[in-house]
């Protein structure tokens, strides 16, 4: 066995199964005029060239910018962002489907070897559950045949077991029992909660150490989506799986994980324990999100008090183009604490409590009168929409 | 064109009243029935949030009152009474479709879930919204209809010169608001709204809800809000209907839904959101997945699933039983002569049951619905429990 195999030794407490340094994914822009330098640059890449996204002269969408991130054996990790963040580009480079254009994946603290034998290996520690279990399963074909596949891809049959009686196994590890009325039935035969226990199954065959779920409840019903929440918990203690769970939903990240990160525009803006993030949530963009969340809880308020009361905490707007993403702070153009050095300089992550990382200015101590400045708040040319600016209508009331 | 002249049923008067509903999906022993004897009142003014998972036949619901059901889906029985001023109420069921057409869109108008599915993909933003303009005020000049179709745009917040837009080039959340702005081109009563925001990302979404609950307050129209999202409605809603399986199982007004929820599939739903405060503790959820509607459960749909089921469930379909505070549910539970447990009689706050309704316009009396009439008995009885309500522990 390689220092890759599934049976190595546990390493030393400590080091992540996975860990990413400074990845960054760019995507060429295929627009009308850099088509022709974009198949260049792409042609180059398959050469194996790095083509770092400047140098290949046309515009790239910075969907994955220098994010560090560890995924610890048995601690469930979740990615939380709106779409258009990069959270499940960043999924698929740390599934090495994309190819990152910086950075580096280390799996237990080794680096990832490449080409083919090495991608194998990479399968066999680091599996992925998508988030559609309509179109993540096989229509034509049996259950039976989804959880065969990875067992004799891999050659992991036990010697001595039936496949059926390996594929039951795998059954009963996520809760879908008595197995032999679900080995021959098709997807769709199976409700979407049951499908989606499928696609863990057929991830968790080859008996990885780290499990990324890209949004597995997102398609699901209301009703279901907790026990597969539950499920994957489960399977994180009993299995110390390594577990990203990537969401949009800040209340299911806060159920489910022991460690938040915050995604805005490519970046993590803030890390740091579930609940210390949830509940003092030390950057603006993670108040947002939280004041934007359905709340029961909420004191009874915006329709009654007409235009007066906001709920949301500042922030208006749209997330920036990530094409020409805006300097400094990404977030500064919506943020409602900017400052003058928020539009010059990226802000470092600055340790707001124990183990909980924010990447924001005003946790800065040492910052200049001028620095700490407020930036005037209107700024068109740095707001950076997605698409033409749009003037937003202020509701004059009632 | 102004609300005064418009206006004509009083607010908090009944709107349109739904009762006996039924819809099937195909014909004779085959049949699905996708909507069995569904009894809904939607106040002049009100939200109402009709939640419910996918295939319990809110949007079958939706479709049969607006008569936009196709086939194979067919209305077997039931009534929708329109009030269209206190003393003129249209049949929806009987009308015709010249009727039809004079009450679609200028009184009653939906909204899809999915956008970019209901905005043509080749006609600019301009010629869909100068259309509707154009097909029921055939009056209007071309300037006047520019110029409304210009004021819808500003009303949900685009600039007038997105005008000349086509759908693609719009955000998701830019092409919501447009589906609005057309929805409220000729004033409606009443807007239907099927999943208006489950497409789009969180933050977008509660721009859109605030704005559109601002438009309510202004413009007064009455909403059937239907999503999966209860949590949501907890805070749009004035009153909350809750469908299971083609059935009504829960109606009442939405603090007291939250707080005190009478089924055990509204509690179930209501425990399957995990909260944003408070301790982490495991939830869990709903056991089972919903039932398959052409082969469904005998007796009470939500049998399988409920952890309170007792013999008389499996047989007997429970009907929607009346309960105090105006409130129904349908569950043998609360029929009298069961002992309710603890989780199902939680008494009402009476801080909620006080508490005018949110979204009731300037100058309405509440528009509380079903639930607001018994205040004063239900307050005594939960004093105890005000103390408790949670408080939001809102974000610095």
């Amino acid at each position: 066995m390689t220092q890759l195999g599934v049976t190595a030794e546990a390493p030393a407490t400590g080091t992540p199964v996975l860990e990413a340094r400074n990845l960054t994914k760019h995507f060429p822009v295929h627009g009308p005029v850099s088509v022709g330098r974009a198949v260049l640059g792409a042609r180059r890449e398959l050469r194996g060239q790095r083509v770092p996204g400047r140098d290949r002269g046309g515009d790239v969408v910075h969907a994955v910018e220098d994010i560090s991130l560890a995924l610890p054996a048995a601690q469930v990790t979740a990615l939380v962002g709106e779409s258009g963040s990069g959270k499940s580009t960043l999924a698929r480079v740390l599934a090495r489907l994309l190819r990152p254009t910086s950075g580096e994946l280390l799996v237990d603290g080794h680096q990832v070897p490449a080409g083919g034998s090495g991608r194998r290996h990479y399968a066999r520690q680091v599996q992925m559950v998508l988030q559609d279990p309509f179109a993540s399963l096989n229509p034509v074909h049996e259950v039976r045949y989804h959880l065969a596949r990875p067992l004799q891809v891999h050659g992991l049959r036990p010697a001595g077991v039936s496949m059926d009686d390996a594929i039951a196994g795998l059954l009963e590890r996520v809760a879908l029992t008595p197995a032999d009325q679900f080995i021959s039935k098709y997807p769709h035969e199976l409700s979407g909660g049951q499908r989606q226990r499928v696609a863990i199954a057929r991830a968790l065959a080859v008996q990885p150490r780290v499990l990324l779920a890209d949004e597995p409840v997102s398609m699901l019903d209301v009703s279901i989506r907790l026990g597969i929440l539950n499920l994957l918990r489960d399977l994180s203690d009993a299995e110390r799986l390594a577990l990203l769970y990537i969401t949009h939903d800040i209340a299911s990240a806060r159920y489910l994980a022991d460690t938040i990160a915050v995604m805005y525009a490519g970046q993590i803006v803030e890390t740091g324990p579930a609940q210390s993030v949830t509940d003092q949530p030390a950057h603006p963009y993670t108040q947002l999100l939280l004041s934007a969340a359905p709340d029961p809880d909420r004191p009874a308020q915006p329709a009654a008090a007409g235009a007066a009361a906001p709920a949301l905490a500042g922030g208006r707007g749209a997330p920036p183009s990530l094409v020409a993403p805006p300097p400094g702070c990404r977030f500064h153009p919506r943020c409602p604490h900017a400052m003058t050095i928020c539009a010059e300089a990226a802000p470092p992550g600055f340790e707001t409590a124990a183990d909980h990382m924010s990447a924001c200015w005003l946790h800065a101590s040492d910052l200049s009168t001028a620095q700490a400045a407020p930036l005037s708040p209107l700024r068109p040319e740095e707001t950076g929409r997605q698409t033409t600016p749009t003037t937003r209508k202020e509701e004059s009331g009632a | 064109m102004s609300d005064s002249q418009r206006r004509a049923v009083r607010a908090g008067d009944p709107l349109l009243e739904v009762s006996g509903l039924c819809v099937d999906y195909g014909l004779g022993p085959d049949a699905v029935h996708a909507v069995i004897d569904a009894d809904l009142v939607l106040h002049s003014g009100e939200v109402l949030g009709l939640a419910g998972e996918s295939g319990s036949g809110k949007s079958t619901l939706a479709y049969a009152i607006t008569r936009l059901l196709r086939a194979p889906g067919l209305i077997v029985g039931g009534n929708v009474d329109y009030h269209h001023s206190p003393d003129r109420v249209i049949d929806l069921l009987a009308a015709d479709e010249p009727v039809l057409r004079v009450l679609r869109w200028s009184q009653i108008s939906v909204v899809m879930q999915s956008a970019m599915n209901a905005l043509n993909p080749v006609l600019s933003i301009k010629s869909q919204l100068t259309d509707v303009l154009h097909a029921h005020l055939p009056a209007m000049s071309k300037a006047g209809r520019q110029a409304r179709a210009a004021e819808l745009l500003a009303m949900v917040g685009i600039s007038a010169d997105r005008l000349g837009s086509y759908p693609h080039e719009l955000s998701g959340g830019m092409r919501q608001r447009v589906m609005i702005a057309m929805a409220l081109a000729l004033e409606p009563q009443i807007v239907i709204m099927d999943e208006p925001t489950t497409a789009l990302d969180v933050v977008t979404q509660r721009e859109i809800l605030e704005e559109l609950m601002q438009l309510r307050a202004r413009l007064e129209f009455a909403v059937l809000f239907i999503t999966h999202d209860l949590s949501l409605l907890a805070e749009i809603a004035d009153s909350i209907a809750v469908m299971y399986a083609g059935r009504l199982v829960e109606r009442a007004g939405a603090g007291a839904l939250f707080r005190a929820p009478r089924h055990p599939y509204s509690l179930g739903l209501l425990t399957s959101f995990p909260p944003l405060h408070g301790p982490r503790q495991p939830l869990s959820g709903i056991p089972g997945s919903p039932p398959d509607l052409r082969q469904p459960p005998p007796g009470c749909a939500f049998h399988p699933r409920c952890r309170f089921v007792m013999d008389r469930c499996r047989t007997d379909v429970p009907p929607l039983l009346p309960l105090r505070e105006g409130r129904s549910a349908a569950c043998w539970l609360q029929d009298g002569a069961a002992v309710v447990p603890p989780e199902l009689s939680v008494p009402v706050p009476a801080r909620i049951e006080a508490a005018p309704s949110p979204g009731a316009g300037p100058g309405n009396p509440p528009a509380a619905g079903p639930a607001g009439s018994t205040t004063a008995s239900a307050a005594p009885a939960a004093s105890g429990i005000t103390g408790t309500a949670r408080t939001a522990g809102s974000t610095p």
